[in-house]
């Protein structure tokens, strides 16, 4: 059998078991709430060896029907799982093309389709040196309204 | 490279008896993550997670590589204390804001009010 044929949740464990994890620099900032203090985003070590590999991972468009049932009325639980285990998976990705995979993914439609709309950016992909340390600083962040948005993407 | 599948009811043990294969693929961890909650939180181990997000002193947003099947699956999380010599163990809970626990992704409190070390969750349930 190929990997592709096994379903997910198996080839994450195969990857588990055989890829090295790999720690991207990169973190993505974004503004969710304007209650809240930014938020950041921090890529899962095995995650980016399963997406590097390729042959693991499903299309995100996946996830956005999964999501779409999620938010139908009534919903109780997934009856299209099988688009998770069968859609053929996305070949071996970049770091880049990974994160841009999972800012998809895991942050809100509305902030990413938008993130340069409005007065200033909402979402920022940066290196993780660039982030402040302290927790001090964290619930006082915000993104800085300065920010060169060409610079940011 | 070749994958292989077995196709088992039950697993034997030499000595200490069956268990039905159901059980264990019931009772297993679907997901889980250990990480370090201090200044930019780092990941230090998982399973189906694609990634963490850091969303408030304490509270963190996981999300999952392969969905859960329903929302109604069972999250557990500890973490170190927050006072250093402390013999307690942080608590955690689920953040009661809207969509805070979908299929896809959930939103703890891993350390209420501080930034764990050392902290981790695990999710039973079902997979989609």
């Amino acid at each position: 059998m190929e990997l592709k044929e096994f379903k997910l949740f198996d080839r994450l464990c195969w990857a588990k078991e055989n890829l090295e994890p790999y720690q991207s620099d990169y973190r993505v900032v974004f503004e969710d709430n304007v209650d809240e203090p930014a938020k950041v985003l921090v890529p899962d070590p095995n995650w980016m060896a399963c997406a590097m590999h390729g042959g693991i991972l499903p299309p995100v468009w996946v996830y956005h029907e999964l999501e779409k049932d999620e938010k139908t009325p009534g919903f109780k639980k997934h009856t299209r799982g099988y688009l998770l285990h069968e859609t053929e998976p996305m070949p071996p990705m970049s770091e880049e093309e990974a994160i841009e995979y999972l800012i998809m993914k895991d942050i809100p439609n509305h902030i990413w389709r938008t993130w340069n709309e409005g007065n200033k950016p909402k979402m920022v992909i940066c290196k993780k040196e660039q982030l402040p340390q302290t927790r001090e600083w964290r619930n006082a962040w915000k993104i800085d309204p300065n920010i060169n948005s060409k610079e940011a993407a | 490279m070749a994958y292989g599948k077995i196709v088992a009811d039950q697993i034997q043990h030499s000595s200490e008896g069956t268990v039905g294969t159901q059980y264990v693929v019931s009772g297993s961890a679907k997901a889980w993550v250990n990480f370090n909650g201090t200044g930019t939180p780092a990941i230090n181990n998982s399973n189906n997670v694609s990634t963490l997000t850091d969303t408030a002193t304490g509270q963190q947003t996981f999300a999952f590589t392969n969905a859960m099947n329903d929302a109604n699956y069972a999250p557990s999380g500890i973490s170190t204390a927050n006072v250093s010599g402390d013999a307690n163990i942080g608590a955690s809970g689920i953040n009661n804001a809207p969509h805070s626990k979908t299929t896809s992704q959930i939103r703890m409190h891993i350390g209420e009010g501080y930034d764990p070390a050392d902290a981790a969750t695990t999710i039973h349930g079902d997979l989609a």
